[in-house]
């Protein structure tokens, strides 16, 4: 599987341009879209599960282009939008079913088959034939993975899964997308959570006001900021300085102070140790540096 | 591709969510509850008071269809409106949207599943109208209609309305908005546009006929699946420009513009639907403008038609004649013999004296050119086939009156006037189906013709028509003529028949072979039947004073979309045809052939006054009240006003057998309109109902009379005005003129003279200077003269009436009691008044739906008077029990109204040497309205004043308002105790003062700043008594309650030289009338006194003030 995004731009009405020029290439496995809120993740998303037609660009799935062939494509989407809380009066496993029929399983007996082996992966089987809204938040997004992921779809899009849900759930969560990355499956996550991204994806891009910042592996993001992610330890009052100066990733409040960590290009005055970046430490540099002065002033 | 998997799926699940929306399940179960009561109670009639329409062919699915049509609508708009609103609403719903389906499937998934959700509705209701009547097991159940119904009553609204919503609803975006905008235009569709249009925004099949008669089937299929299909079509328009609009992008690349083509088709195919109707509409109309003039500009004919000698063969679909006429010219002016004979019947062939000849055609006309014939008598063969066309029938009938819905309560019957169908074949005169001579207004009086008729149908079907019968072979009858008549009907049916005999007159009884739901009320019967038709006959013929003339006498049963209009000339409808009446399919739905209910009436009463009366006393009863209330005094009980210009025949009295006796037996030849028939038959029908007092106030149709014949003549009227809106001037002239007749001779003589006339010209063509001559000896009068003034003058009587004396006097032994009225007729004609004394204690009871046949009919005490204009006379009555009421009909005197009760005095018991009298004395006496010394203005006087500022307050002052607007027309209203207008509305009565017209005006109660005010002149200065009369009106229909004595204050005031006086004038039922206001000086000149509308009663009455010189 293999998706390419060519020249894409979004153009809202009121001239709002959400996405500009995105060029991106997706394979198999699970894809990261990382970016702050209103960086034009949903609308890639919304783009790519024929939601929207884009204003410029093209979308070309295994090669076929997409606002060409929106039914073949669409039999290969599962989705699960990033606002999943209001249903239509149905029970957990109809819900389910309905989706399963509109992907496309037309036996009965497969379909309910198909059904309740999500419920048991999804942990919803116990509450079947609970009514949708009944459900608690996590339950909710866990069902909403499972319509996403019935009837095998090839390209499963999720868009800020997993937002609100306690930690427990996250990874649960997470889990799910992971066992199905080993299969021969495209998995875009959108998030502006890091660790959903680095705990997963194999493949990652970083999105800032509709433009496409960075693609790769998480570890060459990683590596770009190695060497800027500083620890050191300060007072209470050396704290609002040094805060004033570097985006403070972590503080850790101690006896006399705080344990700090932070991101800069080069620091100067303070008596700091270098620290392994992570993921998320990528990331604030990311915005914080690299972003701001190649894209800033344009 | 369509994958119609997908479109199940979305319909699975969207019937789904919807049966379980508490919005659907509450509104179902109010719906299903209602109907489910009605199906019980009416249907079933396991209480009192079934619905009498349950007995109608198809009436309970019908009527459960049209119920849930409306409810159903509603509940659509609410739930389509919710549909892409709940879409929008629900996130979850792009988790769909990205799946591969088309917007196509999409929505039309939706749509199916919300239709499913109603198909379940309509199958529950249409269950439960099969169970009741299946229960109720009186009707007989047509199992196709339980099909079709929800085919073309449901699914075509509901579709239309879904659509509608759907697309609606895309475009606005705003649930409530929507919702009005979609209310809004169902109730407009409803209440206003209703069949307006070509009945085109008749989306419920509120004004669409779909009753199926157990006969014919439905009238016009055709029209009616395309008249709902239209709806379907354009429903499924709106549904693929939904899909249009849907906020999804589309699947399939050709996927838009083929909806647009599909658009496109369908509303192409509306349109062709649209235009055919109107098409239709059109060549409807012209052909019926084009009868119109032509019939308008036909001459008196030189011919006339002496026998016809019909062979009529009926086919499937149409009737093929050879009919044979013998003619006879009476005059030779050259004109070309002209014949009519519906259009939809083409000639193959015309022949004269067995020579073949030429003729035109145009419309309904056939004109042949008969003049180069020799002899006077002659022999005309018209060969002719085909079918009969409704468009060219009743040409006469005004658009509006057509469009009106043939409604039996509340569901609606066709409006067909003649049928041709393989099993079924009905055609009356109207029709046309035999050609009669284009005289001058030949159509409102037929000349009497004897017929020979030889029929051919199918060996299984019943002929009926008017002579006697011979049958020639299988399926081929001969009808002989007994006597010439001016009307034939041809019925041809599956008919069951029952005969009896009585008097060696034939009675039958023909119905639809299911239709036997009479028969267990009337187990008992059979040998009685005779002798209580020979009673119901007997008494009948007893009022009429005239005997039945015909050898048979049939009662048809009739597909229940047959129709026919009641024309101002004659009591006789196409309802009635010489020898039989054709009585309406299962009844009509009328109250009074609900045989059931008419029983437990029956029972009740005979319960209540606890008589033992055996099953077959019992079913005798039932059997008078059924045959009495249909054939012989139709009535109902009925709130509304009538109809202008229908003369004595309401609605639902176009069965009685009425014209049997006249109509269709007696005939004057008039040259034109035919007045003297009218009067005449006006006079006979007269004698069979009851006179009726008005208690409410308001004018008689007399009373409307009198006031359109204000400073006209008849011939004037005539002129002046369209003939149709005069039925009642007609009517009242005509027994005006009868009641002068009767003056020289007296009533018995006249009437049994009269009578006599009338059996022996029967199926003649009396002449008019002969009948004129008869009618001038019967009655002792210059007949002619009287002709020509009833005809031209405009004079009128005018009386004035004192109140009348009680006496009690001794006669012999006897206690009697004598009564004396003082009348003064004071106009410019000799009149006539007829007094009706009514004695002793009132007898029977009220009902709402009581049958008014009664056998034993309490015989009023009728008395008629010529008085001389400018005399007056003292009028006498000896009684032998106490007066109860006297009541005085003065005809088209000037005095409103023309029908009054006269105040009785308390009776004078010590006066018992009175010298008594009986009869009409001149008296010399003068009689004066008022005293030399009074100063009376009246509401009808100059001097009479109203103020109508400070109305409309308040929202419902402004509907009430609205309300009267509607009734501006009339001008007398009659008072609405409960509801009484905001602003002063004349009423009249005879509970009001007036000289001859008794009125007075009346408001709702209010502020003070409405008021009348009366402004005398008056000659000279002194002291003035002054009163004011405030009539007695209190409701009577209201149960009597101690409040309702209470006192009503007016306030009056009276403005005199010193100053203005404020009198509150207290008034109850014993106290009222002239009210004294107090004594004050006056000054030569203006004098006012002014009534205000403050009071504490809910309205107001100003009527006279009088001012008295001491």
């Amino acid at each position: 599987m293999n998706i390419q995004i060519k020249d894409l731009s979004q153009i809202y009405k009121n001239d709002f341009r959400a996405l500009n020029k995105v060029n991106l290439e997706i394979n198999s496995g699970m894809f990261g879209l990382l970016g702050p809120n209103g960086a034009g993740k949903s609308t890639l998303m919304r783009i790519l599960v024929t939601l929207l037609r884009p204003t410029h660009g093209e979308v070309l799935v295994n090669g076929m282009p997409l606002s060409k062939n929106r039914s073949e494509v669409r039999s290969m989407l599962g989705y699960l939008p990033q606002d999943f809380r209001f249903f239509a009066k149905l029970r957990t496993w109809e819900f389910l079913d309905y989706a399963a029929s509109l992907a496309g399983i037309k036996r009965k007996k497969d379909r309910l088959a198909a059904v309740d082996d999500l419920l048991e992966q999804v942990g919803l089987f116990d509450v079947r034939n609970r009514y949708a809204n009944k459900l608690s938040g996590g339950m909710k997004r866990r069902l909403g993975i499972a319509q996403a992921l019935i009837g095998d779809p090839k390209i499963v899009i999720v868009d800020e899964p997993t937002t609100g849900l306690d930690p427990e759930e996250r990874i649960r969560f997470r889990n799910i997308l992971s066992n199905l990355s080993q299969k021969e499956v495209i998995i875009i996550l959108s998030t502006h959570i890091v660790g959903d991204i680095s705990s997963t994806c194999r493949q990652m891009a970083l999105l800032n006001r509709g433009q496409v910042h960075f693609q790769g592996s998480p570890e060459d993001f990683i590596n770009q900021s190695s060497g800027h992610v500083f620890k050191t330890n300060v007072s209470f009052e050396q704290m609002k300085l040094i805060s004033e100066q570097y985006p403070v990733i972590t503080s850790v409040p101690g006896a006399n102070g705080y344990e700090i960590e932070f991101v800069a290009n080069e620091v100067n005055g303070w008596d700091t140790t270098m620290v392994e970046p992570n993921l998320e430490h990528a990331y604030v540099y990311f915005m914080e540096y690299v972003a701001n002065e190649k894209f800033q002033y344009q | 591709m369509i994958s119609f998997f997908n479109i199940s799926t979305v319909a699975r699940f969207e019937s789904k969510t919807l049966l379980r929306s508490w919005f659907f399940r509450i509104f179902a179960i109010l719906i299903l509850g209602f109907i489910l009561m009605f199906n019980i109670f009416g249907v079933a009639a396991v209480a009192d008071g079934g619905w009498p329409g349950r007995i109608l062919p198809s009436g309970a699915p019908y009527f459960n269809m049209w119920l849930l049509n409306i409810a159903q609508a509603i509940i659509a708009v609410f739930l389509s409106a919710d549909f892409l609103g709940r879409d929008k609403k629900l996130d979850t719903t792009e988790a769909f949207y990205v799946r591969s389906i088309s917007n196509f499937e999409y929505v039309l998934g939706k749509t199916f599943g919300v239709l499913k959700v109603f198909v379940i509705l309509n199958a529950l209701v249409l269950l439960s109208a099969l169970l009741f009547t299946l229960i109720g097991n009186e009707a007989s159940i047509n199992w196709t209609t339980y099909i079709i119904y929800p085919l073309i009553i449901s699914l075509p609204t509901l579709v239309f309305i879904l659509g509608f919503s759907f697309f609606t609803m895309t475009l606005i975006r705003n649930q409530a908005v929507t919702f009005v905008l979609l209310l809004g235009f169902i109730a407009l569709s409803l209440f206003y546009l209703g069949n307006k249009y070509l009945r085109l925004f008749d989306i419920l099949g509120f004004f669409t006929s779909f009753m199926r008669s157990d006969f014919t089937s439905f009238q016009d299929v055709v029209g009616l699946v395309q008249h709902r299909m239209l709806y379907l079509l354009l429903g499924i328009v709106f549904v693929l420009a939904t899909i249009w609009r849907l906020p999804r992008l589309e699947q399939q690349k050709f996927s838009r513009p083929l909806l647009l083509i599909g658009m496109i088709v369908l509303m192409g195919t509306s349109g062709l639907i649209i235009g055919n109707m109107l098409i239709k509409a059109n060549n409807t109309d012209t052909l019926q403008q084009h009868i119109t003039e032509l019939n308008k500009k036909l001459p008196s004919s030189d011919y006339e038609i002496d026998k016809y000698d019909i062979e009529l063969i009926h086919h499937p679909n149409s009737i093929e004649c050879v009919t044979k006429l013998e003619l006879t010219k009476i005059h030779n002016d050259g004109k070309a013999l002209k014949l009519v004979l519906n259009p939809g019947l083409s000639i193959t062939n015309c022949i004269i004296n067995s020579k073949q000849v030429e003729y035109v055609r145009d419309a309904h006309l056939i004109s042949i050119d008969a003049k180069s014939l020799h002899s006077d008598k002659f022999q005309l063969e018209l060969h002719y086939t085909g079918t009969i066309d409704d468009d060219a029938l009743y040409p006469d009938i005004t658009e509006e009156t057509k469009m009106a819905e043939h409604r039996l309560d509340p569901l609606l019957a066709g409006k067909q006037y003649s049928f041709i169908q393989a099993n079924y074949l009905l055609l009356t005169r109207e029709a046309c189906w035999y050609p009669v001579i284009a005289n001058k207004q030949y159509w409102v009086s037929y000349p009497f013709i004897p017929m020979d008729l030889k029929v051919t149908t199918k060996p299984q079907l019943e002929v009926i028509t008017q002579g006697t019968r011979d049958s020639l072979g299988v399926g081929i009858y001969q009808f002989t003529a007994d006597k010439p008549l001016n009307a034939y009907g041809l019925i041809i049916g599956d008919y069951e028949r029952h005969t009896t005999h009585v008097d060696s007159i034939e009675f039958n009884l023909y119905h639809h072979k299911d239709h036997g739901f009479y028969k267990e009320y009337f187990t008992e019967l059979n040998d009685t039947v005779p002798l209580v038709i020979k009673n119901i006959k007997d008494d009948l013929e007893r009022k009429l004073g005239v005997k039945y003339s015909f050898k048979r006498f049939s009662v048809v049963e009739t597909p229940i979309n047959f129709y026919s209009y009641l024309r101002n000339w004659s009591l006789a409808t196409e309802s009635v045809m010489p020898e039989m009446v054709l009585f309406p399919e299962s009844g009509g739905g009328l109250w009074q052939n609900d045989l059931d209910n008419v029983r437990r009436r029956i029972d009740r009463r005979t319960d209540r006054s606890n008589e033992e009366r055996s099953e077959k006393d019992l079913q005798v009863e039932v059997f008078k009240n059924y045959v009495g209330d249909n054939f012989i005094s139709p009535s109902r009980f009925f709130f509304g006003r009538r109809q202008e210009g229908e003369r004595h025949v309401e609605n639902w009295g176009r069965h009685q057998v009425f014209p049997l006796y006249f109509s269709y037996t007696n005939r004057v030849v008039e040259d034109g309109y035919p007045l003297l028939t009218i009067a005449m038959e006006n006079y006979l029908h007269q004698r069979m109902s009851e006179t009726r007092r008005r208690d409410l106030g308001g004018l008689s149709s007399n009373d409307e009379v009198i006031l359109k014949l204000r400073n006209n003549s008849l011939n004037k009227l005539i002129e002046k005005e369209d003939v149709n809106t005069l039925g009642n001037v007609f009517a009242s002239k005509g027994s005006q003129l009868f009641s002068n007749l009767k003056v020289n001779v007296g009533q018995t003589t006249f009437d049994s003279q009269l009578d006599k006339l009338i059996e022996n010209t029967r199926f003649e063509n009396l002449k008019l200077t002969d009948f004129n001559t008869e009618l001038g000896a019967i009655s002792n009068t210059n007949f002619n003269e009287t002709y020509k003034n009833w005809l031209n003058e405009s004079f009128n009587a005018a009386f004035l009436f004192s109140s009348v004396d009680v006496y009690e006097v001794k006669e012999g032994n006897r206690i009697r009691y004598f009564l004396k009225v003082t009348v003064a007729n004071s106009g410019d004609a000799d009149g006539i008044i007829s007094f009706t004394v009514r004695e002793g204690m009132q007898r029977g009871g009220r009902g709402r739906f009581r049958s008014r046949f009664q056998m034993d009919a309490e015989q009023d005490n009728q008395q008629s008077y010529q008085l001389m204009a400018g005399k007056t006379y003292d009028i006498g009555f000896l009684l032998d029990e106490e007066p109860r009421d006297v009541t005085v009909n003065t005809f088209l005197a000037a005095n409103i109204p023309s029908n009054q009760t006269l105040t009785l005095n308390d009776v004078n018991r010590d006066n018992k040497k009175i010298q008594f009298f009986e009869g009409l004395r001149e008296s010399g006496k003068k009689m004066r309205y008022k005293n030399s010394s009074e100063i009376i203005i009246d509401n009808e006087d100059d001097g009479f004043k109203v103020n109508n500022t400070g109305e409309s307050r308040t929202v419902k002052d402004w509907w009430v308002a609205m309300q009267n607007e509607e009734e501006e027309d009339e001008t007398y209203s009659m008072i609405r105790f409960w509801n009484p207008p905001v602003s002063w509305k004349p009423v009249a009565g005879d509970q009001f003062f007036g000289q001859y017209l008794k009125s007075a005006v009346y408001k709702r109660k209010g502020s003070g700043e409405g008021y009348v005010s009366w402004n005398a002149k008056l000659n000279t200065s002194g002291m003035y008594e002054v009163y004011a009369y405030v009539p007695n009106v209190t409701t009577r229909f209201r149960r009597r309650r101690d409040s309702d004595n209470r006192e009503i204050n007016y306030n009056f005031t009276v403005y005199h030289d010193d100053g203005e006086e404020q009198v509150k004038v207290m008034v109850n039922n014993d106290n009222n009338g002239w009210m004294y206001l107090g004594e004050y000086y006056f000054s030569e000149g203006a004098a006012k006194v002014k009534l205000s509308d403050v009071t504490n009663n809910e309205y107001v009455v100003g009527d006279a003030v009088k001012w008295v010189k001491k």
